[in-house]
């Protein structure tokens, strides 16, 4: 599989507060990748440490192969965004602006093809309004369609749906899979909501206060079958270090601290008995019925 | 023999003298019957100005006169400076006081002329000329200085050279000299740009609040007739 | 960076808000052209205060076009810098209060070329907003007014002058001067963009422009020796005014002026300098700052 981006151990400080720590993930070709994550657990800022618009502290950034620090032009002018809410120019008509970032995004503007872009986010009609008076979901649709003016390998979508009626949740959905089915991109969106992921995405990440909870195919976190289980034992990273050696190592989740396996129900009764043959002392074994309830709690907690 | 004596040292010194020495108040009459012959004139002329604190160009000037009392003196474009006291210029207005006691202030050389100084005290108390001091040439009857104290208008003077219109009595070049208030400009008007260059040293004449205003005469149109708009 | 450009006059020019400065111009300008128009002559009695008993002047002839055009800049100039605050200073922070600007930087742009297209951008507003006023103040006060020699009344020092150019020897000392003027402002909008650079919304590097502006102003004409010595050559407002040393016309040692000469020409060289290193010192911190900022908004 082909990694279109690949993120190596990305931190960024502010101060004290470690807004990004450590976060690695890559996202491959013709993915839609879900980067979940209560509000506040960093995406925003790894998706802006993507797009140039904040500096990391430490670590690398690879796009379309190539590191991003150094071939900031090139990469930038395949990629196509919308961050946060699609702020634009409310002086401007839809048209207007649409030119404007097809400008300088080097595209080689024509009418033919900024009416067409507006044709395909459904503000063909309404392209000679000024987008002051453009609704939110009029407006989001407008940014996607700033974003893909250049025709971008890759698209970046930092929580389209925020602040949408569900019709207008339903239309960015609709046209994020457009995007990947019919027109073969790879997407990266975050979002707040696993629901939202759910629907959309192949693969996802899950981070939480900067870091990484858990990474891989949605229909395997997903899985009702297999169940997070966290385990309490007197010495976790002793527990951990065994646990990677046996053939529950692929279960294990790397959560720094705390011990969580995704495992099926009818294997946690041979899990205890193979760590009281390797003698971790088990506190508590605490099954939780799937990575939605994990992601729940977290977000309650929060 | 005494008395021969000083009969003969009356009749050869003393009365040659009282000849010569004519009465003060029939030089000041001759003066002003002479001047009375130019009823009206249009000079054309330069005037350069000399006060501290104004520097404008040399004007091309233009100056009407028409008996008894009117003068103009202005500018032929452009914008300027007349001095007020310009008025002065007009010798019958030194005369314009009908009543007036003529004092013989005895006499001076002016280059190499010497001159007849007579006083002028106008008899009226309300009179705006308080003195007048005219320097006469005797010889050729025109006036070559004046000092004029007003109530006003502080004190002028005048020095004026004949050349080509002497017998008109119309000088060829005029010196007047004022007093002047030094400028100050209101404060807080103008935000000023310090160009650091330094003030030329104004001379002393200057500092003394003194301006001077030069007219240099090219050319009289006499007795030609004015209308009286030019003076408006 | 043509490309850019054009983009950045096409947003300045569709925004209402650029039409406030021409329409403040023009308003100002059209009151002192009726003020003068109606009850000049006022003013005149005014400069000329305590000179009045001795010289004759004709206020009508004095009061022309050109001199109408230097009266109405020495006041607007004063001013004028807010108008360039209002576009300037929202060059970074507006695009960043409106949220465009984080669209903009994921563009395939340099931020370098991003903050010189914003400040060349505001360079040709002030320029047009100057040929504005070159229009207005001078050419429309020169049909209403007519044209004659001008006078400049000039406090120098302890001393005040007045000085008188002849009529053919005025136009091109405002076109000097348009020129200066151009220059100073620019250095406004650079200011205005460097504390553009620090901010998130456009109300704070505008107010921020003109308060520094204005307290330096205020510091340049305390007329305080101390101070003119020590701290007024540092103030880049004391050479903002500097377009007037195009009409402070050389002298001779007779004290008449001399036609097409300037007093000092080194001074407003100096100034000149001294406002292009204020500009590129303003820019080259943006510059600095911009290319490291984290863009959060």
């Amino acid at each position: 599989m082909n990694k279109i981006l690949e993120i190596n151990h990305l931190s960024k400080k502010y101060k004290d507060i470690n807004a990004v720590d450590d976060l690695s993930f890559s996202v491959n070709s013709g993915d839609v990748y879900g980067f979940l994550g209560q509000n506040g657990a960093g995406k925003s800022t790894t998706i802006r440490m993507m797009l140039t618009l904040i500096e990391p502290t430490s670590g690398d950034i690879n796009i379309f192969g190539k590191p991003l620090n150094k071939n900031r032009h090139e990469i930038l002018s395949k990629i196509g965004a919308v961050i946060e809410r699609p702020d634009l120019y409310k002086y401007l008509t839809a048209y207007e602006n649409l030119k404007l970032f097809a400008k300088m995004s080097n595209v080689n503007v024509t009418h033919k093809l900024l009416m067409d872009q507006l044709d395909m986010v459904g503000l063909a009609d309404r392209s000679k309004s000024k987008v002051k008076t453009y609704s939110q979901g009029m407006k989001q649709r407008l940014g996607i369609g700033i974003a893909l003016v250049h025709n971008p390998d890759l698209i970046i979508l930092d929580e389209p749906t925020n602040g949408l009626d569900p019709q207008g949740i339903a239309d960015i959905r609709h046209l994020i899979l457009k995007l990947s089915t019919e027109m073969g991109k790879t997407v990266v969106v975050s979002s707040h909501l696993l629901s939202e992921i759910e629907l959309i995405a192949n693969r996802m990440i899950v981070i939480h206060k900067g870091k990484k909870i858990v990474e891989g195919f949605v229909k395997d976190l997903l899985d009702p079958s297999k169940t997070l289980v966290e385990i309490e034992t007197t010495d976790n990273e002793f527990a951990k270090s065994v646990l990677k050696n046996s053939a529950f190592a692929t279960m294990v989740v790397d959560n720094n601290d705390k011990l969580h396996l995704t495992i099926n129900k009818i294997e946690i009764s041979s899990l205890i008995k193979f760590m009281v043959d390797t003698n971790v002392q088990i506190i508590a074994v605490t099954p939780r019925h799937s990575l939605e309830d994990y992601f729940l709690n977290l977000t309650k907690t929060a | 023999m005494i008395k021969t004596l000083i009969t003969t040292f009356i009749l050869t010194i003393i009365i040659p003298i009282c000849a010569t020495a004519q009465d003060i108040n029939q030089i000041v009459s001759q003066v002003k019957k002479k001047i009375e012959l130019v009823s009206d004139y249009e000079a054309s002329g330069k005037m350069k100005t000399n006060v501290a604190f104004l520097k404008i160009p040399i004007a091309n000037v233009k100056m009407y006169f028409k008996r008894p009392n009117k003068l103009k003196l202005k500018s032929e474009k452009g914008v300027s400076f007349v001095p007020k006291g310009a008025m002065s210029l007009n010798m019958n207005n030194l005369f314009a006081v009908n009543n007036y006691t003529i004092i013989d202030a005895g006499t001076e050389k002016m280059g190499n002329t010497l001159v007849r100084i007579a006083r002028l005290l106008p008899n009226e108390d309300n009179n705006d000329i308080v003195l007048s001091t005219l320097y006469i040439d005797p010889v050729n009857l025109v006036i070559l200085k004046s000092k004029t104290t007003t109530r006003e208008n502080g004190t002028y003077e005048l020095e004026m050279v004949y050349k080509n219109y002497l017998k008109y009595g119309l000088p060829d070049k005029i010196l007047f000299s004022f007093n002047t208030k030094d400028y100050k400009l209101p404060k807080g008007i103008t935000f000023d740009f310090d160009d650091g260059a330094e003030t030329k040293k104004a001379s002393t004449d200057l500092k003394n609040k003194k301006g001077q205003a030069e007219i240099t005469i090219n050319s009289y149109i006499i007795n030609k007739g004015i209308a009286d708009v030019f003076f408006n | 960076m043509w490309n850019l450009l054009q983009i950045e006059l096409f947003k300045i020019s569709k925004r209402p808000r650029t039409y406030i400065a021409f329409a403040a111009i023009a308003a100002i300008v059209m009151i002192f052209q009726f003020a003068f128009k109606a009850d000049g002559e006022s003013y005149m009695n005014l400069m000329m205060q305590n000179i009045q008993d001795n010289f004759e002047l004709d206020k009508s002839k004095a009061i022309n076009g050109y001199f109408m055009c230097y009266i109405i800049l020495n006041t607007l100039l004063v001013q004028v810098p807010i108008l360039v605050a209002l576009i300037a200073g929202d060059a970074i922070s507006g695009e960043a209060n409106m949220g465009t600007l984080r669209l903009l930087l994921t563009k395939p742009i340099s931020r370098t070329h991003l903050l010189l297209v914003k400040f060349f951008a505001s360079f040709i507003f002030t320029v047009v907003l100057l040929i504005w006023m070159a229009m207005i103040a001078l050419f429309l006060s020169m049909a209403i007014f007519g044209v004659d020699d001008m006078l400049i009344f000039r406090a120098k020092g302890e001393e005040s002058q007045i000085l008188q150019i002849t009529k053919d020897d005025i136009l091109w000392r405002y076109f000097a001067a348009f020129g200066y003027a151009a220059i100073a402002l620019t250095v406004i909008a650079a200011l205005s963009i460097l504390l553009s650079v620090f901010a998130e919304n456009s109300i704070g590097p505008i107010v921020a422009t003109v308060c520094i502006v204005i307290f330096f102003t205020i510091v340049s004409n305390l007329n305080v020796p101390i101070i003119d010595k020590n701290v007024k050559p540092y103030l880049f407002t004391s050479y903002l005014v500097g377009w007037k040393g195009f009409f402070y016309i050389g002298i001779n040692d007779d004290g008449q002026p001399i036609k097409g000469s300037i007093e000092n020409w080194g001074a407003i060289r100096k100034s000149l300098t001294i406002l292009f290193a204020h500009i590129a010192l303003f820019l080259g911190i943006a510059i600095a700052v911009f290319r490291k900022k984290d863009i959060l908004s």
